[in-house]
Protein backbone atom coordinates (compact mmCIF):
# COMPACT_ATOMS: atom_id res chain seq x y z
CA UNK A 1 0.00 0.00 0.00
CA UNK A 2 1.62 3.26 -1.11
CA UNK A 3 1.98 6.21 1.26
CA UNK A 4 0.25 8.64 -1.09
CA UNK A 5 -2.32 6.24 -2.56
CA UNK A 6 -6.08 6.40 -2.11
CA UNK A 7 -6.38 2.93 -0.50
CA UNK A 8 -4.36 3.99 2.57
CA UNK A 9 -6.28 7.25 2.83
CA UNK A 10 -9.61 5.42 2.50
CA UNK A 11 -8.50 2.95 5.16
CA UNK A 12 -7.66 5.69 7.67
CA UNK A 13 -10.95 7.49 6.92
CA UNK A 14 -12.86 4.25 7.48
CA UNK A 15 -10.89 3.53 10.66
CA UNK A 16 -11.62 7.04 11.93
CA UNK A 17 -15.35 6.65 11.32
CA UNK A 18 -15.35 3.18 12.91
CA UNK A 19 -13.38 4.38 15.93
CA UNK A 20 -15.73 7.35 16.29
CA UNK A 21 -18.80 5.11 16.13
CA UNK A 22 -17.29 2.65 18.60
CA UNK A 23 -16.43 5.45 21.02
CA UNK A 24 -19.98 6.86 20.85
CA UNK A 25 -21.43 3.36 21.32
CA UNK A 26 -19.24 2.57 24.28
CA UNK A 27 -19.59 6.00 25.90
CA UNK A 28 -22.47 5.09 28.28
CA UNK A 29 -21.15 1.53 28.74
CA UNK A 30 -18.03 0.02 30.29
CA UNK A 31 -18.90 -0.05 34.00
CA UNK A 32 -15.98 0.74 36.26
CA UNK A 33 -13.61 0.83 33.31
CA UNK A 34 -15.66 3.53 31.62
CA UNK A 35 -13.11 6.37 32.14
CA UNK A 36 -10.42 4.17 30.64
CA UNK A 37 -12.46 3.04 27.62
CA UNK A 38 -13.66 6.58 27.00
CA UNK A 39 -10.12 8.00 27.17
CA UNK A 40 -8.80 5.31 24.87
CA UNK A 41 -11.64 5.93 22.41
CA UNK A 42 -11.08 9.70 22.35
CA UNK A 43 -7.32 9.27 21.90
CA UNK A 44 -7.81 6.73 19.11
CA UNK A 45 -10.16 9.04 17.23
CA UNK A 46 -7.79 11.98 17.68
CA UNK A 47 -4.79 10.02 16.42
CA UNK A 48 -6.73 8.73 13.42
CA UNK A 49 -8.03 12.21 12.54
CA UNK A 50 -4.49 13.65 12.63
CA UNK A 51 -3.15 10.68 10.65
CA UNK A 52 -5.85 11.06 7.99
CA UNK A 53 -5.24 14.81 7.70
CA UNK A 54 -1.49 14.24 7.46
CA UNK A 55 -1.91 11.63 4.74
CA UNK A 56 -4.27 13.92 2.80
CA UNK A 57 -1.84 16.85 2.99
CA UNK A 58 1.11 14.63 2.03
CA UNK A 59 -0.89 13.16 -0.87
CA UNK A 60 -1.58 16.67 -2.14
CA UNK A 61 1.88 18.17 -1.57
CA UNK A 62 3.95 15.00 -2.19
CA UNK A 63 6.47 15.86 0.54
CA UNK A 64 7.09 12.16 1.17
CA UNK A 65 6.02 10.23 -1.95
CA UNK A 66 6.99 6.81 -0.54
CA UNK A 67 7.64 4.91 2.65
CA UNK A 68 11.36 5.06 1.76
CA UNK A 69 11.20 8.85 1.61
CA UNK A 70 9.42 8.95 4.98
CA UNK A 71 12.26 6.88 6.47
CA UNK A 72 14.77 9.41 5.08
CA UNK A 73 16.19 6.87 2.64
CA UNK A 74 17.30 8.66 -0.55
CA UNK A 75 18.85 5.59 -2.17
CA UNK A 76 21.74 7.76 -3.25
CA UNK A 77 25.24 8.41 -2.00
CA UNK A 78 27.42 11.30 -3.12
CA UNK A 79 30.84 9.97 -4.09
CA UNK A 80 34.11 11.80 -4.61
CA UNK A 81 35.34 11.92 -8.17
CA UNK A 82 38.47 9.91 -8.81
CA UNK A 83 41.41 12.29 -9.03
CA UNK A 84 43.82 10.89 -11.61
CA UNK A 85 47.48 11.83 -11.37
CA UNK A 86 48.89 13.53 -14.45
CA UNK A 87 51.07 11.32 -16.59
CA UNK A 88 53.86 13.91 -16.28
CA UNK A 89 53.51 14.30 -12.49
CA UNK A 90 56.27 11.81 -11.70
CA UNK A 91 58.54 12.76 -14.59
CA UNK A 92 58.80 16.52 -14.20
CA UNK A 93 62.16 17.92 -13.21
CA UNK A 94 61.28 21.59 -13.53
CA UNK A 95 58.30 23.81 -12.90
CA UNK A 96 58.66 25.22 -16.41
CA UNK A 97 59.09 22.95 -19.43
CA UNK A 98 58.20 22.56 -23.10
CA UNK A 99 55.09 20.39 -23.47
CA UNK A 100 55.12 17.82 -26.28
CA UNK A 101 51.87 15.81 -26.23
CA UNK A 102 51.08 13.44 -29.14
CA UNK A 103 48.48 15.95 -30.45
CA UNK A 104 51.10 18.70 -30.85
CA UNK A 105 51.60 18.35 -34.61
CA UNK A 106 47.87 18.71 -35.29
CA UNK A 107 47.83 22.14 -33.61
CA UNK A 108 50.28 23.70 -36.12
CA UNK A 109 52.04 25.87 -33.53
CA UNK A 110 55.39 27.59 -33.93
CA UNK A 111 56.78 25.14 -31.37
CA UNK A 112 55.80 23.15 -28.28
CA UNK A 113 53.79 25.14 -25.71
CA UNK A 114 55.55 26.16 -22.51
CA UNK A 115 53.97 24.92 -19.30
CA UNK A 116 54.62 26.81 -16.06
CA UNK A 117 53.42 25.10 -12.88
CA UNK A 118 52.32 26.79 -9.67
CA UNK A 119 54.89 26.61 -6.91
CA UNK A 120 52.83 24.16 -4.83
CA UNK A 121 51.95 21.77 -7.68
CA UNK A 122 54.10 18.92 -6.38
CA UNK A 123 53.34 19.61 -2.73
CA UNK A 124 49.59 19.17 -3.30
CA UNK A 125 49.12 15.89 -5.17
CA UNK A 126 45.44 15.65 -4.16
CA UNK A 127 44.14 18.76 -5.96
CA UNK A 128 43.52 19.96 -9.50
CA UNK A 129 44.71 23.43 -10.46
CA UNK A 130 43.04 26.14 -12.52
CA UNK A 131 44.45 26.80 -15.98
CA UNK A 132 45.58 29.93 -17.78
CA UNK A 133 45.97 29.31 -21.51
CA UNK A 134 47.93 32.11 -23.16
CA UNK A 135 48.00 32.53 -26.92
CA UNK A 136 50.89 34.84 -27.75
CA UNK A 137 52.40 36.43 -30.82
CA UNK A 138 55.80 35.14 -31.99
CA UNK A 139 58.68 36.45 -29.90
CA UNK A 140 56.67 37.03 -26.73
CA UNK A 141 57.82 35.43 -23.49
CA UNK A 142 55.99 32.55 -21.86
CA UNK A 143 53.78 33.61 -18.95
CA UNK A 144 53.62 32.37 -15.39
CA UNK A 145 50.67 32.61 -13.00
CA UNK A 146 51.52 31.73 -9.38
CA UNK A 147 48.22 29.96 -8.62
CA UNK A 148 47.54 28.25 -11.96
CA UNK A 149 48.97 25.88 -14.51
CA UNK A 150 49.93 28.32 -17.26
CA UNK A 151 50.23 27.08 -20.84
CA UNK A 152 51.75 29.53 -23.31
CA UNK A 153 51.52 28.70 -26.99
CA UNK A 154 52.22 30.60 -30.18
CA UNK A 155 49.78 29.79 -32.96
CA UNK A 156 50.56 30.06 -36.67
CA UNK A 157 48.28 31.11 -39.51
CA UNK A 158 47.15 27.49 -39.90
CA UNK A 159 46.21 26.96 -36.23
CA UNK A 160 42.45 26.59 -35.85
CA UNK A 161 40.13 26.56 -32.85
CA UNK A 162 38.78 23.21 -34.07
CA UNK A 163 42.26 21.67 -33.95
CA UNK A 164 42.90 23.09 -30.45
CA UNK A 165 39.79 21.37 -29.10
CA UNK A 166 41.96 18.38 -28.27
CA UNK A 167 44.19 20.51 -26.04
CA UNK A 168 42.10 20.38 -22.83
CA UNK A 169 41.90 16.57 -22.95
CA UNK A 170 45.63 16.32 -23.64
CA UNK A 171 46.48 18.66 -20.78
CA UNK A 172 44.08 16.82 -18.46
CA UNK A 173 45.89 13.59 -19.33
CA UNK A 174 49.35 14.98 -18.57
CA UNK A 175 48.65 17.26 -15.56
CA UNK A 176 46.17 17.69 -12.71
CA UNK A 177 44.08 20.56 -14.07
CA UNK A 178 40.52 21.80 -13.50
CA UNK A 179 37.87 20.66 -15.92
CA UNK A 180 36.23 24.11 -16.05
CA UNK A 181 36.87 27.78 -15.42
CA UNK A 182 39.93 28.09 -17.69
CA UNK A 183 41.21 31.57 -18.39
CA UNK A 184 42.06 32.01 -22.08
CA UNK A 185 44.30 34.99 -22.69
CA UNK A 186 45.02 36.51 -26.07
CA UNK A 187 43.96 38.97 -28.73
CA UNK A 188 42.43 38.35 -32.12
CA UNK A 189 39.82 35.86 -33.28
CA UNK A 190 41.53 32.56 -32.33
CA UNK A 191 41.26 32.83 -28.50
CA UNK A 192 37.63 33.90 -28.81
CA UNK A 193 36.92 31.06 -31.25
CA UNK A 194 38.57 28.57 -28.87
CA UNK A 195 36.34 29.74 -25.97
CA UNK A 196 33.24 29.62 -28.18
CA UNK A 197 34.04 26.08 -29.33
CA UNK A 198 34.15 24.74 -25.77
CA UNK A 199 31.05 24.00 -23.66
CA UNK A 200 29.58 27.03 -21.82
CA UNK A 201 31.38 27.70 -18.55
CA UNK A 202 34.53 25.83 -19.58
CA UNK A 203 36.61 28.90 -20.42
CA UNK A 204 36.45 32.67 -20.06
CA UNK A 205 38.27 35.06 -22.34
CA UNK A 206 40.78 37.40 -20.71
CA UNK A 207 39.40 37.24 -17.18
CA UNK A 208 41.47 38.72 -14.33
CA UNK A 209 43.68 36.07 -12.72
CA UNK A 210 42.06 36.91 -9.39
CA UNK A 211 38.82 35.48 -10.78
CA UNK A 212 40.31 32.03 -11.29
CA UNK A 213 38.70 29.27 -9.23
CA UNK A 214 40.68 27.76 -6.34
CA UNK A 215 42.78 24.61 -6.58
CA UNK A 216 40.46 21.93 -5.21
CA UNK A 217 40.30 18.25 -4.32
CA UNK A 218 37.95 16.05 -6.36
CA UNK A 219 34.37 17.11 -5.54
CA UNK A 220 31.55 14.99 -4.17
CA UNK A 221 29.10 14.27 -6.95
CA UNK A 222 25.58 12.93 -7.25
CA UNK A 223 24.47 10.94 -10.27
CA UNK A 224 22.86 12.97 -13.05
CA UNK A 225 20.40 10.19 -13.89
CA UNK A 226 18.78 9.51 -10.50
CA UNK A 227 19.72 5.82 -10.42
CA UNK A 228 20.17 4.45 -6.88
CA UNK A 229 23.82 4.15 -5.83
CA UNK B 1 9.71 21.62 26.25
CA UNK B 2 6.75 22.70 24.08
CA UNK B 3 6.73 19.25 22.47
CA UNK B 4 6.50 17.48 25.83
CA UNK B 5 3.84 19.86 27.15
CA UNK B 6 1.58 19.70 24.11
CA UNK B 7 1.93 15.94 23.70
CA UNK B 8 1.16 15.42 27.40
CA UNK B 9 -1.85 17.71 27.13
CA UNK B 10 -3.55 15.45 24.57
CA UNK B 11 -4.07 12.38 26.83
CA UNK B 12 -4.67 14.67 29.79
CA UNK B 13 -7.55 16.49 28.10
CA UNK B 14 -8.90 13.18 26.74
CA UNK B 15 -8.92 11.75 30.27
CA UNK B 16 -10.56 14.92 31.57
CA UNK B 17 -13.25 14.63 28.93
CA UNK B 18 -13.85 10.96 29.78
CA UNK B 19 -13.94 11.48 33.54
CA UNK B 20 -15.79 14.77 33.62
CA UNK B 21 -18.48 14.08 31.05
CA UNK B 22 -21.10 12.84 33.52
CA UNK B 23 -20.33 15.47 36.13
CA UNK B 24 -21.10 18.56 34.07
CA UNK B 25 -23.92 19.76 31.85
CA UNK B 26 -23.98 21.06 28.25
CA UNK B 27 -21.68 24.06 28.65
CA UNK B 28 -19.16 22.09 30.67
CA UNK B 29 -19.20 19.21 28.20
CA UNK B 30 -18.68 21.64 25.31
CA UNK B 31 -15.74 23.17 27.15
CA UNK B 32 -14.19 19.72 27.66
CA UNK B 33 -14.57 18.89 23.96
CA UNK B 34 -13.07 22.24 22.93
CA UNK B 35 -10.19 21.71 25.35
CA UNK B 36 -9.46 18.27 23.88
CA UNK B 37 -9.59 19.65 20.33
CA UNK B 38 -7.33 22.57 21.22
CA UNK B 39 -4.74 20.25 22.73
CA UNK B 40 -4.64 18.20 19.52
CA UNK B 41 -4.37 21.33 17.36
CA UNK B 42 -1.57 22.66 19.59
CA UNK B 43 0.34 19.36 19.46
CA UNK B 44 0.06 19.23 15.65
CA UNK B 45 1.08 22.89 15.31
CA UNK B 46 4.17 22.38 17.47
CA UNK B 47 5.23 19.34 15.42
CA UNK B 48 4.66 21.16 12.08
CA UNK B 49 6.70 24.06 13.46
CA UNK B 50 9.48 21.66 14.47
CA UNK B 51 9.48 20.34 10.92
CA UNK B 52 9.61 23.74 9.22
CA UNK B 53 11.45 25.83 11.87
CA UNK B 54 9.07 28.67 10.95
CA UNK B 55 8.91 29.90 14.55
CA UNK B 56 12.10 28.67 16.24
CA UNK B 57 11.26 27.68 19.79
CA UNK B 58 14.71 27.60 21.29
CA UNK B 59 17.08 30.51 21.51
CA UNK B 60 20.12 30.12 19.29
CA UNK B 61 23.49 31.05 20.68
CA UNK B 62 24.75 34.26 19.13
CA UNK B 63 28.03 32.59 18.26
CA UNK B 64 28.62 28.93 17.65
CA UNK B 65 32.26 28.09 17.29
CA UNK B 66 33.58 24.69 16.27
CA UNK B 67 36.57 24.71 18.60
CA UNK B 68 38.78 27.66 19.44
CA UNK B 69 40.37 27.74 15.97
CA UNK B 70 37.50 26.26 13.99
CA UNK B 71 34.69 27.86 12.07
CA UNK B 72 32.13 30.23 13.58
CA UNK B 73 28.40 30.68 13.07
CA UNK B 74 27.45 34.23 14.01
CA UNK B 75 23.98 35.67 14.50
CA UNK B 76 23.61 39.26 13.30
CA UNK B 77 20.83 41.67 12.38
CA UNK B 78 20.88 43.32 8.97
CA UNK B 79 19.18 46.70 8.95
CA UNK B 80 18.68 47.40 5.25
CA UNK B 81 18.45 51.02 4.19
CA UNK B 82 17.65 50.13 0.57
CA UNK B 83 14.78 47.75 1.34
CA UNK B 84 13.66 49.26 4.63
CA UNK B 85 13.71 45.73 6.08
CA UNK B 86 15.48 44.66 9.22
CA UNK B 87 16.01 40.92 9.61
CA UNK B 88 18.34 38.52 11.40
CA UNK B 89 21.02 36.62 9.49
CA UNK B 90 23.44 33.84 10.35
CA UNK B 91 27.00 34.13 9.08
CA UNK B 92 29.37 31.18 8.66
CA UNK B 93 33.02 32.15 8.93
CA UNK B 94 35.46 29.39 7.92
CA UNK B 95 38.38 28.48 10.18
CA UNK B 96 40.76 30.22 7.75
CA UNK B 97 38.85 33.49 8.30
CA UNK B 98 39.75 33.48 11.98
CA UNK B 99 43.30 32.29 11.57
CA UNK B 100 44.50 34.58 8.78
CA UNK B 101 43.88 37.59 6.61
CA UNK B 102 42.62 37.91 3.08
CA UNK B 103 39.23 38.33 1.48
CA UNK B 104 36.86 35.43 0.97
CA UNK B 105 34.27 34.38 -1.61
CA UNK B 106 30.64 34.49 -0.46
CA UNK B 107 27.60 32.26 -0.85
CA UNK B 108 24.11 33.40 0.13
CA UNK B 109 22.12 30.34 1.25
CA UNK B 110 18.34 30.80 1.26
CA UNK B 111 15.69 28.88 3.18
CA UNK B 112 12.36 27.40 2.10
CA UNK B 113 8.83 28.47 2.92
CA UNK B 114 7.50 28.21 5.53
CA UNK B 115 10.79 28.26 7.33
CA UNK B 116 13.82 30.09 8.59
CA UNK B 117 17.59 29.70 8.15
CA UNK B 118 17.51 27.44 11.21
CA UNK B 119 16.67 24.53 8.93
CA UNK B 120 20.11 24.97 7.36
CA UNK B 121 21.69 25.09 10.83
CA UNK B 122 19.78 22.30 12.55
CA UNK B 123 18.23 19.88 10.08
CA UNK B 124 20.90 20.18 7.39
CA UNK B 125 23.85 20.52 9.83
CA UNK B 126 25.37 23.02 7.46
CA UNK B 127 28.24 24.13 9.70
CA UNK B 128 29.57 20.56 9.99
CA UNK B 129 29.08 19.98 6.29
CA UNK B 130 30.98 23.15 5.34
CA UNK B 131 33.75 22.36 7.85
CA UNK B 132 34.11 18.84 6.44
CA UNK B 133 34.20 19.96 2.79
CA UNK B 134 36.66 22.74 3.56
CA UNK B 135 38.96 20.43 5.54
CA UNK B 136 38.87 17.92 2.67
CA UNK B 137 39.90 20.67 0.24
CA UNK B 138 36.72 20.25 -1.81
CA UNK B 139 35.68 23.84 -1.16
CA UNK B 140 37.86 26.88 -0.67
CA UNK B 141 37.34 28.75 2.61
CA UNK B 142 34.11 30.66 1.97
CA UNK B 143 31.88 32.98 3.98
CA UNK B 144 28.30 31.69 3.83
CA UNK B 145 25.38 33.99 4.65
CA UNK B 146 22.02 32.65 5.82
CA UNK B 147 19.56 35.57 5.57
CA UNK B 148 15.81 35.44 6.20
CA UNK B 149 13.57 35.83 3.16
CA UNK B 150 10.33 36.20 5.15
CA UNK B 151 9.84 39.62 6.80
CA UNK B 152 6.58 38.16 8.13
CA UNK B 153 6.95 34.48 8.93
CA UNK B 154 3.83 33.38 7.09
CA UNK B 155 4.20 35.77 4.14
CA UNK B 156 5.62 33.91 1.15
CA UNK B 157 7.79 36.42 -0.73
CA UNK B 158 9.78 33.99 -2.90
CA UNK B 159 12.56 36.60 -2.52
CA UNK B 160 10.73 39.08 -4.76
CA UNK B 161 9.88 42.73 -4.29
CA UNK B 162 6.17 42.38 -3.65
CA UNK B 163 4.05 45.11 -5.19
CA UNK B 164 2.99 47.31 -2.25
CA UNK B 165 4.74 44.84 0.05
CA UNK B 166 8.14 43.93 1.51
CA UNK B 167 11.12 44.47 -0.81
CA UNK B 168 12.86 41.18 -0.13
CA UNK B 169 14.76 41.03 -3.41
CA UNK B 170 16.33 44.40 -2.61
CA UNK B 171 17.15 43.21 0.90
CA UNK B 172 18.91 40.07 -0.39
CA UNK B 173 20.72 41.61 -3.36
CA UNK B 174 21.58 45.08 -2.02
CA UNK B 175 21.37 45.25 1.77
CA UNK B 176 22.83 41.85 2.60
CA UNK B 177 25.85 42.23 0.25
CA UNK B 178 26.45 45.76 1.57
CA UNK B 179 26.29 44.51 5.17
CA UNK B 180 28.70 41.68 4.39
CA UNK B 181 31.14 44.02 2.64
CA UNK B 182 31.06 46.44 5.59
CA UNK B 183 31.36 43.92 8.42
CA UNK B 184 33.43 41.04 7.04
CA UNK B 185 36.55 40.49 4.95
CA UNK B 186 34.76 39.33 1.82
CA UNK B 187 35.37 39.80 -1.86
CA UNK B 188 32.86 42.18 -3.37
CA UNK B 189 33.26 41.30 -7.04
CA UNK B 190 30.72 39.27 -8.95
CA UNK B 191 33.11 36.36 -9.67
CA UNK B 192 33.27 35.55 -5.95
CA UNK B 193 29.53 35.64 -5.14
CA UNK B 194 27.13 32.72 -5.44
CA UNK B 195 23.64 31.71 -4.33
CA UNK B 196 22.06 28.50 -3.12
CA UNK B 197 18.83 27.43 -1.47
CA UNK B 198 16.42 24.55 -0.92
CA UNK B 199 12.76 24.42 -2.01
CA UNK B 200 11.45 28.02 -2.22
CA UNK B 201 15.02 29.14 -1.45
CA UNK B 202 16.16 27.19 -4.51
CA UNK B 203 13.65 29.07 -6.64
CA UNK B 204 15.07 32.26 -5.09
CA UNK B 205 18.64 31.24 -5.98
CA UNK B 206 17.73 30.56 -9.61
CA UNK B 207 15.56 33.65 -10.00
CA UNK B 208 17.95 36.08 -8.31
CA UNK B 209 20.97 34.78 -10.24
CA UNK B 210 19.12 35.17 -13.55
CA UNK B 211 17.92 38.65 -12.55
CA UNK B 212 21.29 39.81 -11.17
CA UNK B 213 24.03 38.18 -13.26
CA UNK B 214 26.19 41.25 -12.67
CA UNK B 215 26.27 40.29 -8.95
CA UNK B 216 26.33 36.48 -8.91
CA UNK B 217 28.48 34.12 -10.96
CA UNK B 218 26.81 30.84 -9.99
CA UNK B 219 23.78 29.39 -8.20
CA UNK B 220 22.87 25.93 -6.90
CA UNK B 221 19.22 24.87 -6.63
CA UNK B 222 18.22 22.07 -4.23
CA UNK B 223 14.71 20.97 -5.28
CA UNK B 224 13.74 24.25 -6.89
CA UNK B 225 10.89 25.43 -9.08
CA UNK B 226 10.52 27.16 -12.42
CA UNK B 227 7.83 29.59 -11.20
CA UNK B 228 7.28 31.46 -7.92
CA UNK B 229 3.77 30.14 -7.24
CA UNK B 230 2.68 33.45 -5.66
CA UNK B 231 1.12 36.64 -6.92
CA UNK B 232 3.87 39.28 -6.87
CA UNK B 233 1.23 41.96 -7.47
CA UNK B 234 2.51 43.32 -10.75
CA UNK B 235 2.09 40.24 -12.95
CA UNK B 236 5.85 39.58 -12.95
CA UNK B 237 5.28 36.05 -11.60
CA UNK B 238 4.42 35.23 -15.23
CA UNK B 239 7.32 37.11 -16.78
CA UNK B 240 10.42 38.65 -15.23
CA UNK B 241 10.09 36.80 -11.89
CA UNK B 242 9.50 33.52 -13.71
CA UNK B 243 12.76 31.68 -14.59
CA UNK B 244 11.04 29.48 -17.19
CA UNK B 245 9.78 32.61 -18.98
CA UNK B 246 13.12 34.37 -18.62
CA UNK B 247 15.06 31.47 -20.13
CA UNK B 248 12.65 31.32 -23.08
CA UNK B 249 12.23 35.02 -23.79
CA UNK B 250 15.32 36.89 -22.58
CA UNK B 251 19.01 36.57 -23.49
CA UNK B 252 20.56 34.06 -21.11
CA UNK B 253 23.33 35.42 -18.85
CA UNK B 254 26.87 33.99 -18.62
CA UNK B 255 26.42 32.34 -15.24
CA UNK B 256 26.49 28.71 -14.09
CA UNK B 257 23.53 26.83 -12.54
CA UNK B 258 23.50 23.57 -10.59
CA UNK B 259 20.05 21.98 -10.60
CA UNK B 260 19.44 19.15 -8.14
CA UNK B 261 16.19 17.28 -7.47
CA UNK B 262 14.81 13.98 -6.19
CA UNK B 263 13.42 11.80 -8.96
CA UNK B 264 10.20 11.19 -6.99
CA UNK B 265 9.65 14.91 -6.18
CA UNK B 266 7.22 15.37 -9.05
CA UNK B 267 6.84 19.13 -9.19
CA UNK B 268 10.48 20.01 -8.59
CA UNK B 269 11.71 17.24 -10.93
CA UNK B 270 9.38 18.44 -13.67
CA UNK B 271 10.32 22.10 -13.21
CA UNK B 272 14.06 21.43 -12.93
CA UNK B 273 14.05 19.28 -16.09
CA UNK B 274 12.08 22.01 -17.82
CA UNK B 275 14.66 24.64 -16.83
CA UNK B 276 17.59 22.40 -17.81
CA UNK B 277 16.04 21.86 -21.24
CA UNK B 278 15.73 25.63 -21.81
CA UNK B 279 19.33 26.45 -20.85
CA UNK B 280 21.78 27.26 -23.61
CA UNK B 281 25.05 29.12 -24.11
CA UNK B 282 26.37 31.23 -22.48
CA UNK B 283 24.48 29.89 -19.45
CA UNK B 284 26.08 26.67 -18.17
CA UNK B 285 24.18 24.01 -16.26
CA UNK B 286 24.91 20.86 -14.28
CA UNK B 287 22.21 18.47 -13.06
CA UNK B 288 22.20 16.10 -10.09
CA UNK B 289 19.41 13.66 -9.23
CA UNK B 290 18.77 11.84 -5.96
CA UNK B 291 16.91 8.54 -6.52
CA UNK B 292 14.12 9.16 -4.03
CA UNK B 293 13.30 11.08 -0.87
CA UNK B 294 10.61 13.47 -2.06
CA UNK B 295 10.71 17.10 -0.94
CA UNK B 296 12.45 16.60 2.38
CA UNK B 297 15.45 17.43 4.53
CA UNK B 298 16.91 13.98 3.84
CA UNK B 299 17.25 14.92 0.17
CA UNK B 300 18.80 18.30 0.94
CA UNK B 301 21.26 16.76 3.39
CA UNK B 302 22.37 14.50 0.56
CA UNK B 303 22.66 17.41 -1.86
CA UNK B 304 24.28 20.14 0.20
CA UNK B 305 27.92 18.96 0.10
CA UNK B 306 27.95 18.27 -3.69
CA UNK B 307 26.21 21.63 -4.26
CA UNK B 308 28.73 23.56 -2.15
CA UNK B 309 31.62 21.68 -3.83
CA UNK B 310 30.29 22.63 -7.25
CA UNK B 311 29.74 26.25 -6.20
CA UNK B 312 33.30 26.61 -4.92
CA UNK B 313 34.65 25.30 -8.24
CA UNK B 314 32.59 27.95 -10.04
CA UNK B 315 33.47 30.91 -7.82
CA UNK B 316 36.67 32.89 -7.57
CA UNK B 317 39.12 31.86 -4.87
CA UNK B 318 39.97 33.70 -1.65
CA UNK B 319 42.42 36.55 -2.21
CA UNK B 320 45.35 37.18 0.15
Amino acid sequence: MTLTGLPLLALTVAATVAAGAATVWSWPRGGRLRPVSRTAGVLLVEVLVVLTAGLAVNRHEQFYPSWQALRGDTGTVAVADHLRAGSLDARMHSSRFPWRPPELTAWHLTGPPTVALPRDYRARPDVTFPVVLVLTAPGEHARHTPEAVTVTLTPTATTTAAALRSLPTALGHDLRVAAAGWDVVGAGPLPAAFVAAEPPGFAVLNQPTGDLPPALAAPLRLPSNGRPT
Amino acid sequence: MSTVLTLAAVPATAALLAAGWNRVRTIGRSALVVLALLSVVAAVAVQVNRLTEAYPTEAVAATTAAGSSGSEMLSVTVRGPASGLSMPMFVYLPAAYRSGGGHFPVIEALHGYPGTPLTWLRKLNVQSSLDRETAAGRIAPTVVLFPYQTPERLLDTECTNLHDGPQTETFLTVDVPAYAATHFRVRTDRAAWGLTGYSAGAFCAINLSLRHPQQYAAAASLSGYAEPGINVGDGSQNTTNNPAWRLRHLPQPAIALWLGWAADDKESAHDSRRLAAEIHRPLASTTAVVAHGGHSSAVWRQMEAPAFDWLSAHLARPLP
